[in-house]
């Protein structure tokens, strides 16, 4: 009885930290002479969760992730970590990961790892295992200016990984990898998260979307969205899929459509806008008439994460702009 | 069937010590014990990683180590073919110990600056500062590492070319010294070579800062040392090719450090090739080369601090 009462209270204290914020950024906001890189960016980290920061490209979520480790102070806003940290004196607490920021090409793979883990009060020797599952050890003796991108992000990976932090920071950890070695990503950091540790990583690919506990949309410097991944593909509105002709970009919500493989999607405001579509792509073959064209097929299908990601980065944008005006 | 890993120290278990698999209870106690404990690597260790790294860096660099050995022994044995006429039989042998410095120091110089200001301006351009400023990292650990790496090429180039020197007839009279006088000279050429590496350092980095381009560092190193070379009278040995007064050689740091070390080395007395100004062996020249220490070391401190481990502008 006793020890029931005492896991449910573990339990209960279990849930509870891991819903204690790591990271707080309040209004952050970061340029470069040539304007806002971050406009005002909010964003909480709770313990023991993995976040993947999406974005397009260029909409600051690496400048946002210096910030978060310390390398580049914030112009506006506050950041706390572990509890009412400043990033910089919570650097040995965390491990960071900046997209080709790092590797030395003058050294090895090894020296690398060498010159790095010395720097790093918490580093270990787990290099070896994870340079392992990474396929990465039979190159470690090479010079790194010989490494591919994706080898150079092997090595990136290794040396954040291999050391014993409470946050981990990965700016882009699966970019330039093959399709073999991001699951590999995936199942370490899965491994990471099961052990306890806080993850936040940057992405610009669905395929890092499926793994995280909580996604979070940046765009124009300020996050738009953030939710557990099929809360908000639940929250999608509804995706029509098109093949077989090219319907005008007007007839979708934000005046967007997307290419994929042999098909055109997009987004409708209800689910009853559907047969208008039908009908403006029909309308549409009927000025063409005389020219051989097989049949068109319109209909809605399940959103997936590309979806997901081009509602939040390219859609939602438009939609507001038009809105807006 | 593909082969399956398993992380063998997987923080999982790592962090709950001894198999201790209950949950965390507290994490904020447990920060704060992270915090207090292991905030960052000892600061000699640091330096060490930093040493190791430019050293093998420098292993791999043959221009550096072909600017290192053969440079400056290049410029002795064309200075002494073409430049040395009419000396006295006698004073031939301290002429060309005298040359074997000034090259040494030329050497050291022109090595400390390359290597300084293109590894600094190379970590700059490709922004490796972002990862190094995200880690608890000590800049002068950094400073110093880079420093003794840079020094230890210094003192090869400088040490190959005295030995060049010795090999052609040079005169180093150190087996005919005491043990008290061999300790001094000894003290005062450790002193004025390290003083001398230490202005080469803090040249380098203010090259780095301006010139922005890695890959023609090497270069542009070696033309600045040159022509700091050339416009002191090869580094103060040999005032007479300055045209107007030369007792600026006596404030210059590159010329000051040079004359010092060979006047202690030779004797105040067996200079007089390089008089005038007379020789600078006084305690207020050595407070000067001091000052310039102290004060070129602070910039390099600081630019270190500003522009490498300060944060994005």
């Amino acid at each position: 009885m006793t020890t029931e009462t005492t896991t449910e209270a573990e339990n209960g204290t279990e849930r509870e930290q891991s819903r204690q914020p790591i990271l707080e950024a309040r209004d952050v906001e970061k340029g470069f002479g040539n304007g806002n890189v971050l406009e005002g960016l909010d964003l909480t980290v709770e313990a023991g969760e993995l976040l993947t920061v999406m974005g397009p490209n260029g909409v600051g979520k690496s400048v946002f992730l210096s910030c978060l480790a310390g390398s580049t102070d914030p112009a506006v806003g506050s950041i706390e970590l572990f509890d009412g940290r400043s990033p910089t004196e919570a650097q040995s607490m965390t491990s960071v990961m900046l997209q080709g920021r790092s590797i030395d090409p003058d050294l090895t793979g090894r020296e690398n790892l060498q010159f790095y883990g010395d720097l790093h009060p918490r580093a270990t020797e787990d290099w070896r295992e994870i340079a392992t599952r990474l396929e990465l050890e039979d190159d470690l003796d090479r010079p790194a200016r010989e490494y591919s991108g994706g080898m150079a992000r092997k090595l990136e990976l290794t040396i954040a990984l291999s050391v014993d932090a409470e946050l981990y920071l990965l700016d882009e950890p699966t970019a330039e990898l093959d399709l073999t070695t991001i699951q590999t990503v995936h199942d370490l950091l899965f491994e990471y998260r099961r052990a306890g540790k806080t993850i936040l990583l940057t992405s610009h690919a669905p395929l890092d979307a499926r793994i995280a506990d909580r996604i979070a949309f940046v765009r124009d410097g300020r996050l738009v969205a953030t939710a557990p991944p099929q809360t908000l593909l639940d929250d999608l509105p509804p995706v029509v899929r098109i093949r077989g002709d090219v319907p005008p970009e007007s007839a979708f919500l934000g005046a967007r459509v997307f290419q994929r493989g042999d098909e055109i999607r997009g987004f409708l405001r209800g689910a009853d806008e559907l047969e208008t579509v039908r009908e403006t792509v029909e309308r549409d073959r009927d000025h063409d008439r005389g020219r051989e064209r097989k049949r068109a097929t319109v209909e809605l299908d399940s959103p997936s994460y590309t979806d997901l990601f081009n509602y939040y980065t390219a859609v939602q944008t438009a939609r507001d702009d038009s809105e807006g005006s | 069937m593909g082969k399956v890993f398993i992380l063998v120290n997987c923080p999982s278990e790592r962090s709950n010590s001894a198999g201790d698999r209950r949950p965390r209870r507290d994490l904020k106690a447990r920060w704060d014990d992270m915090t207090e404990t292991r905030r960052s690597v000892p600061w000699t260790r640091q330096t060490r990683a930093f040493t190791r790294r430019h050293v093998q860096q420098l292993r791999r660099n043959k221009l550096l180590v072909v600017l290192a050995v053969g440079w400056p022994v290049l410029w002795y044995f064309l200075t002494m073919a073409f430049f040395i006429e009419d000396v006295p039989a006698g004073d031939l042998q301290y002429v060309k110990a005298a040359n074997g410095i000034s090259y040494g120091l030329f050497g050291a110089f022109t090595v400390t600056v390359a290597v300084f200001a293109g590894e600094f301006a190379r970590d700059l351009e490709s922004d490796r500062y972002r990862k190094l400023r995200a880690m608890p990292v000590s800049p002068t650990a950094d400073l110093t590492g880079r420093f003794v790496a840079g020094m230890a090429l210094g003192a090869i180039s400088y040490l190959v070319t005295i030995l060049a020197a010795v090999a052609h007839g040079g005169r180093f009279d150190l087996l005919a010294m005491d043990a008290t006088a061999v300790a001094a000279l000894v003290a005062v050429l450790v002193a004025t070579f390290v003083l001398f590496c230490v202005i080469a350092m803090a040249l380098a980095m203010l090259l780095a800062l301006v010139i922005t381009k890695p890959e023609h560092m090497t270069t542009i190193a070696v033309v600045v040392v040159l022509m700091a070379f050339y416009l002191t009278g090869f580094n103060g040995v040999t005032p007479g090719m300055i045209a107007d007064d030369p007792t600026f050689i006596n404030y210059v740091p590159n010329s000051l450090a040079t004359r010092m070390q060979l006047a202690a080395w030779a004797g105040a007395d067996d200079v007089a090739f390089m008089t005038p100004p007379a020789v600078p062996l006084s305690f207020e020249y050595g407070g000067l080369l001091v000052g310039y220490t102290v004060g070129l070391a602070a910039v390099a401190v600081g630019i270190m601090r500003r522009f490498a481990y300060g944060g994005d502008p």
